[in-house]
């Protein structure tokens, strides 16, 4: 093995953050049961979200701008000079960790995708390089984009996004070689075939419902203030509201099951107990990370599945679809982890990153006069501040699942059931932000 | 029922006011010098028939303070420290063998044997 051989064996980033005072755990961890319970007690008792029908309009001249082709064609210009780039890194560029590849693909796109998608909502969208290569292709054939050649399953519904989901997770957390170039190749590689081949077959709708960047966008664009109305006007409204919105598709199940259970996963790897269990036993292939990992996945589905079914009690609701429904309410949460476990490494990393794409072919080339910037290490200095941002990222997610998760119970449970029926639920929750919290607290 | 709501979020938000006051204390960059009086930490590494003892055991140390390793091992291998930049030893074969470290910048870093594949320690560097 060369030096850089032994890098690629390590993952991207040097040092980890340190684990969190037990004190702002413990504060965190009160809030949350304060915060839950207070909820089931106090707030509302008739569904007061209004969804996609909520929203106070942005003038319509915005509406307009938004809307008009030229802005998309901007917009998808700009998502395919970035892919582009990064392809030309991906696929000419050098086989180290110095390549930006691996902290744009890993860092800037994925992490970045939260960000993104709380300030601007779904652009996702619009920058999707696979959406603007489909529409040009259809242009191409003269064939209409939306139409395939059969149309898309009700029944499948997200389901091949959370796959696609677990298989970054996987490859990102998992596969012992993610930083080496091929593995990053084989991925986006069949990613690309998979997003073709279906699109050909189901139209774009294929996206929306297989793409995992694009799914998860649209997932955390639920968060953020700004939407779409039914009437077409673009609206700024309370997050809620917008969260409320969020189609209720089968699959979103398991798509928030890997982006939950994936995190709670990643903390748990880093932690002296696990890596101390794993090399003691010898769990050195990714075999056994891959189960740990798929069962992080299937717990958080359960759990959150069982709580839900246990809530009904009485005969009039079809069961089998309350799980979906209260799904969404696990989404607030989800961001609150990724802000508490990305957060330094974002800043890190992705400032890094944006130095390496100045050279994407490792030629020593400064292409965006960026390559001065090196990792930030603002975090590095600042732990009080990251321990207490980490800390109330992970309560206000858990505050904003607790609301949503209460407005849907009073919305879809039997009339006398509500408050009853919404425990089981509350319970899970706290579990999530306790078991959540003890991971950051560990790790 | 909307200004219970209403009272809920600002409760919140009161609370996260309160809790960002708690963040003015950060230790600043660049007082890793209180480290310098602090006596090294000493940790034994075995490398033997392939696997290390400690193997990802949690050290905590002060930013600049020493850590001094003695390995004793069977066969030659590379320790290496996960950071930028980074840090590695060449090991041989013998026992008594010592080296030196001392980590700067907060955070938690991993120690790994090349050979074994294992993580031998886990440093956390806290101020």
């Amino acid at each position: 093995m060369t030096s850089a051989d032994w890098v690629l064996a390590h993952g991207l980033g040097g040092a980890r953050d340190l684990p969190i005072p037990a004190e702002y755990a413990i504060i965190g961890a009160a809030w949350a049961l304060v915060i839950s319970f207070a909820v089931a007690a106090f707030a509302w008792r008739r569904s007061i979200f209004r969804g996609d029908a909520s929203g106070t309009a942005l003038p319509r001249l915005l509406t307009t701008v938004v809307d008009a082709p030229v802005t998309h064609g901007v917009v998808r210009a700009l998502g395919l000079v970035a892919s582009g780039w990064f392809v030309v890194a991906l696929l000419f560029g050098p086989n180290l960790l110095t390549n930006p590849v691996f902290g744009t693909f890993y860092v800037l796109l994925w992490i970045g995708i939260v960000p993104l998608a709380l300030l601007l909502g779904p652009v996702w969208r619009l920058l999707s390089p696979m959406r603007t290569l489909h529409l040009g292709l259809s242009k191409l054939l003269r064939t209409d984009p939306d139409e395939g050649l059969r149309p898309y399953p009700a029944w499948l519904g997200l389901w091949p996004a959370a796959g696609g989901l677990f298989a970054f997770v996987w490859l990102e957390l998992v596969y012992p070689r993610n930083t080496d170039l091929v593995a990053v190749q084989g991925w986006v590689g069949i990613y690309v075939f998979l997003m073709l081949v279906g699109s050909a077959a189901f139209g774009s709708v294929w996206f929306a419902r297989a793409d995992p960047f694009e799914v998860f966008s649209e997932l955390v664009a639920r968060l953020s203030p700004f939407g779409r109305r039914t009437d077409g006007r673009l609206v700024v409204r309370n997050p809620l509201e917008n969260l409320d919105g969020l189609p209720r598709r089968a699959g979103l199940v398991g798509v928030v099951a890997v982006l939950f259970g994936s995190t709670g996963y990643d903390s748990f790897r880093e932690s002296p107990y696990w890596v101390q269990t794993a090399q003691a036993y010898g769990f050195t292939g990714s075999l056994v990370p891959t189960l740990v990992l798929l069962g992080f996945c299937v717990l958080v589905g359960t759990l959150l599945s069982l709580a839900v079914i246990a809530v009904s009690g009485l005969g009039h609701i079809r069961r089998g679809a309350l799980p979906t429904q209260f799904a969404h309410s696990i989404v607030p949460i989800i961001v609150g982890y990724f802000v508490a476990h990305y957060l330094s490494t974002f800043v890190a990393t992705g400032q890094q990153t944006l130095g390496q794409l100045s050279d994407p072919l490792g030629t020593g080339a400064d292409l965006l006069g960026t390559a001065q910037l090196g990792a930030n290490s603002f975090f590095s200095y600042h732990v009080t501040a990251l321990a207490v941002t980490k800390v109330l990222a992970v309560v206000v997610g858990h505050l904003l699942g607790a609301l949503a998760a209460h407005d849907r119970a009073v919305q879809v449970l039997p009339k006398g059931r509500e408050l009853l029926g919404q425990l089981p639920l509350l319970l899970v929750m706290v579990c999530f932000t306790a078991g959540g919290l003890y991971l950051l607290l560990a790790s | 029922m909307r200004s219970s709501a209403r009272s809920l979020v600002a409760l919140a938000a009161v609370s996260v006011l309160a809790l960002s006051g708690c963040g003015d204390d950060d230790t600043a960059a660049g007082d890793g010098a209180a480290a310098d009086g602090a006596a090294p930490v000493e940790v034994e590494v075995d490398i033997e028939d392939g696997s290390t003892t400690p193997a990802g055991k949690r050290i905590e140390v002060e930013p600049g303070q020493t850590i001094r390793l003695e390995v004793d091992s069977d066969m030659a291998d590379e320790l290496h420290l996960h950071a930028d930049p980074e840090q590695s030893f060449e090991v041989r074969p013998v026992d008594d063998q010592v080296f030196e470290l001392s980590i700067d910048t907060p955070g938690v870093y991993a120690l790994e044997s090349h050979e074994t594949g294992n993580q031998v320690l886990s440093i956390q560097v806290q101020p």
